[in-house]
């Protein structure tokens, strides 16, 4: 089945003169993990916005066409509906944190859904435990690092259950170290969860080792839709997007280039470790 | 060539109020037109050393001088600002003014520089920096994130400091953004003879634009050096919890088969590649 | 690398790591709270308010709040005392009795205004101390989970909640704004008293450009976590884990009806036998005696 579908789907802010979305049309199927890249201010927010119901709910402008989830029409939800379909992350872990601590945040989307206060326990109980954040739980906002508090923020969104994950762009303000435990808490999403994850991000090299296809939104529009392993094989198409492609891909497209066999350039560092070693065993 | 220090930092400490210390012990000597980049994870002190070095934050201990004056006991601090400048994160942390030209124009009218000096200043720093004059009587406010990047360096620019500090100027930027932003200080630093010092997390950007690095950890200088020489220091890097670039990981997993561990460029890669396969050059 | 802290630090200030107080419900202590800051109100008499003073002090030192931190509000203590007394002395009250202590020029240090102003100034000092026991050992959720089993709508707890939240991240941003201000060459120490007043006008600029697009993400947040904000979800009553969490226990009962049998007990004596006004009180027939032998 399909988890989420979008037919024709054109939106404008108001006061903007050229639409965010230019005429979407895109279907994910159930348990995939989709990775969307693309340039700032192209539309990807506006696009995973869209799915999750923010946008028309939460901002004025036009919109036409149909956002499907489970084939009901989002905007015929209410906001609890919606989030107990669809649970987003946002890129500030400040502005998401609003309680003035770790239970408190994780609990306080739980009352929103209407758990009852047993199973709110429960969840709590699982979710720390699962994403690793069992000591913090006491801790207020001021005492957690920014990669503590978006750790949190994708606990309280996982103990809600919801069927579609949306993270955007949720390491753009973290340190490394950070963002690796939030590349770890995805892998644990994709890997243990029963779950659409649809992940924003500009991190190409990490996103090509979790996602099973990509979508590259490029001036409102999908330019590309596809799995992950050959959505690089037109790799000048993919820089003329304003796409910082790791340089071991790149390496990997030049070297292919000038043996021009016409073999397939893999995209994970492992692989293209094992392919280079192999090249020049076989060159031997 | 022999350059002069323009920055000599010598057994600095910094504690917190509360008495935990944030840089124990750092000395090291910067030069004129150096391009340098602070890197380390959160909390290993690379932010309070570059706050130190501008008077933000008063060292405990140690004497830091940058352009022979003393920062630590400077009571001065107007020409101190005249010869380093920090640009923060957040630009809109920085921008206090109700129209663009008041702006790039609010630190030269700290120092009471005469109004008529004030203008050609803001005039030369919004062109070096790439804010039209048409849009000075507008509100930073309502500038895109990229623009409102640019009036917080112009405003800056305006003290033609000899030294700028850019913390993480690529945070949350796309690969376009912040190319633009890394050429722009690339020609601060090339054509207009700026000392910068970057501060930030993207190995990518320090391979592709620093000439030294300063790796930092538990508020020390774990090493320096040119990019190829720190990045090639896999052990220390694993200590300081840092990443080499993506292309230099590789060239450290092929070192058995040949190719050197201080590879940063995937061109330099392929060359090497080149000679490794025996291909013919210039194919 | 964990630091054990003796401290943790709250948005108004600091309070204990470890403290006797956190075994009480947060009711409890809200409750202990208004007992001994607005019960002083009631009280003219001086010696019983110094007595609710040195209680507190005593549970300041019990709970583990650091005392050297109340040093901080010395000047303050000064400055209120001083204030009230130079206000009871230029407009004194009941001046009939003609208890004059000392003159200055043509105006008298009158005994009755003298005794008012100190039983109007031990209150407020116990009222504050109140106070800062109250935020020295509690941190914000704790101030929060007992305004609602108080009985407060969800409503107004979470926005109570928010303002706090947002005073948090208000604070970080002026911080980071004055060491900004400061990179550009701002000498504050060199400003006049209207010179800092007119900067700190324009940090407004900043700390609101900062609010507003914060607002805006904050609310989307909300949004997202299926927040509606009636206090009802799906027509049942909204379930609230941390107050289901923490129970009152018997200590926390028995504490609680102590503390408002004696608030009652107290409001009493005050309004119908009248033993804590302020002629009545002991400290004040002691002084009228000495100093004018009536």
């Amino acid at each position: 089945m399909n988890a989420i579908e979008i037919k024709d789907l054109i939106w404008r802010y108001e006061g903007r003169e050229t639409p965010a979305l230019k005429g979407i049309n895109l279907e994910i199927e159930e348990n995939q993990f989709i990775g969307v890249i693309g340039p700032n201010e192209a539309g990807k927010t506006s696009l995973v916005a869209a799915i999750k119901g923010i946008i028309p709910e939460n901002y004025n402008g036009i919109y036409k066409g149909d956002v499907k989830l489970f084939g009901k029409l989002n905007r015929d939800s209410s906001p609890r509906e919606l989030a107990r379909t669809v649970g987003m992350v946002f890129a500030d872990p400040d502005a998401q944190f609003t309680s003035m601590s770790v239970e408190e945040e994780i609990s306080f989307g739980l009352e929103n859904i209407g758990c009852d206060v047993e199973e709110i326990g429960k969840r709590l109980e699982w979710v720390c435990k699962l994403t690793n954040i069992e000591g913090l739980l006491e801790k207020p906002p001021y005492d957690l690092s920014g990669g503590q508090k978006q750790r949190v923020a994708i606990a309280s969104i996982i103990a809600m259950k919801p069927k579609i994950i949306i993270l955007d762009e949720p390491t753009s303000m973290l340190d490394p170290i950070s963002k690796d435990m939030v590349f770890d808490l995805l892998r644990i999403m994709k890997e243990q969860l029963n779950l659409t994850v649809i992940v924003v991000e500009h991190n190409v090299e990490k996103l090509v080792e979790l996602a099973d296809k990509l979508i590259l939104v490029h001036d409102g529009q999908i330019e590309k839709y596809g799995a992950t392993e050959t959505f690089f094989d037109d790799l000048d198409f993919i820089s003329e997007k304003s796409i910082r492609v790791p340089g071991a891909i790149k390496f990997m497209h030049m070297v292919n280039a000038s043996r021009n066999k016409g073999e397939h350039s893999p995209i994970q560092l492992e692989e293209i470790e094992k392919t280079v070693k192999g090249y020049l065993k076989g060159d031997e | 060539m022999e350059k002069s220090k323009i920055i000599e930092v010598k057994d600095l400490v910094f504690c917190y109020p509360d008495g935990t210390k944030a840089i124990e012990d750092i000395s090291i000597d910067f030069y004129d037109g150096e391009f340098i980049a602070f890197i380390g994870t959160n909390g290993c002190g690379k932010t309070t050393f570059s706050k130190c070095l501008n008077g933000i934050l008063k060292a405990t201990s140690g004497t830091i001088k940058v352009n022979g004056i003393d920062v630590v006991h400077t009571k001065d601090c107007t020409e101190l600002v005249k010869n380093i400048g920090y640009v923060f994160q957040n630009p809109d942390h920085q921008l206090f003014n109700n129209n663009i030209y008041d702006e790039i124009a609010y630190a030269p009218r700290n120092l009471r520089i005469p109004e008529d000096e004030v203008k050609q200043r803001v005039t030369e720093a919004a062109a070096i920096a790439g804010v039209t004059p048409e849009v000075f009587e507008e509100h930073p406010f309502f500038q895109v994130k990229g623009i409102r990047q640019r009036i917080a360096i112009a405003s800056i620019l305006s003290l033609r400091p000899k030294v700028i500090i850019v913390d993480e100027p690529t945070t949350g930027q796309d690969y376009k953004q912040s190319i633009e932003v890394m050429e722009f200080l690339k020609m601060l630093n090339e054509k207009h003879g700026h000392t910068i010092i970057i501060i930030t997390h993207e190995m990518d950007i320090v391979a592709e634009y620093a000439k030294r690095v300063v790796v930092m950890t538990g508020g020390r200088v774990l090493s320096e050096g040119s990019v190829q020489e720190v990045f090639a220091q896999t052990e220390l890097l694993e200590k300081a919890n840092i990443k080499p670039p993506q292309v230099t990981r590789l060239a450290q997993r092929l070192e058995s088969v040949g190719f050197d561990n201080n590879i940063i460029s995937p061109e330099k890669m392929f060359e090497q590649w080149r000679q490794l396969a025996k291909q013919p050059v210039g194919k | 690398m964990e630091q054990t802290r003796k401290m943790q630090r709250t948005i108004i200030g600091y309070i204990p790591a470890e403290s006797p107080m956190y075994a009480l419900h947060p009711v409890a202590r809200l409750i202990l709270f208004l007992a001994t800051g607005l019960l002083p109100l009631f009280i003219e008499a001086p010696e019983y308010n110094v007595l609710f003073i040195i209680i507190i002090f005593f549970m300041l030192k019990y709970s583990h709040v650091n005392l050297s931190r109340l040093k901080i509000f010395l000047p303050m203590m000064i400055t209120v005392g001083i204030i009230i007394n130079l206000t009871y002395f230029f407009f004194p009250i009941n001046t009939e009795e003609g208890l004059i202590i000392f003159s200055i020029g043509r105006f008298n240090a009158h005994f009755h205004s003298f005794m008012w102003a100190m039983s109007i100034y031990i209150r407020i000092i116990a009222l504050l101390l109140a106070s800062i026991f109250y935020f020295s050992t509690n941190r914000e959720r704790d101030i929060l989970v007992g305004f609602r089993t108080l009985g407060f709508p969800f409503i107004v707890s979470y926005f109570f909640g928010l303002i706090l939240r947002s005073a948090g991240i208000f604070l970080e941003d002026y911080a980071i704004i004055r060491e900004a201000e400061q990179a550009r060459g701002l000498d504050v120490r060199n400003l006049s008293f209207g010179g800092k007043v007119k900067h700190f006008s324009m940090y407004l600029v900043p700390l609101f450009t900062l609010s507003i697009r914060k607002c805006e993400d904050i609310s989307i947040g909300l949004f997202s976590k299926g927040t509606e904000l009636s206090g009802k979800v799906d027509g049942k009553k909204r379930p609230d884990y941390l107050k289901h969490k923490m129970k009152l226990q018997r200590t926390d009962k028995w504490i609680i009806a102590t503390i408002i049998a004696a608030s009652l007990a107290v409001v009493y004596f005050d309004l119908v036998v009248d033993s804590f006004s302020l002629e009545n009180a002991w400290l004040y027939r002691t002084l009228r005696h000495t100093w004018f032998n009536l």
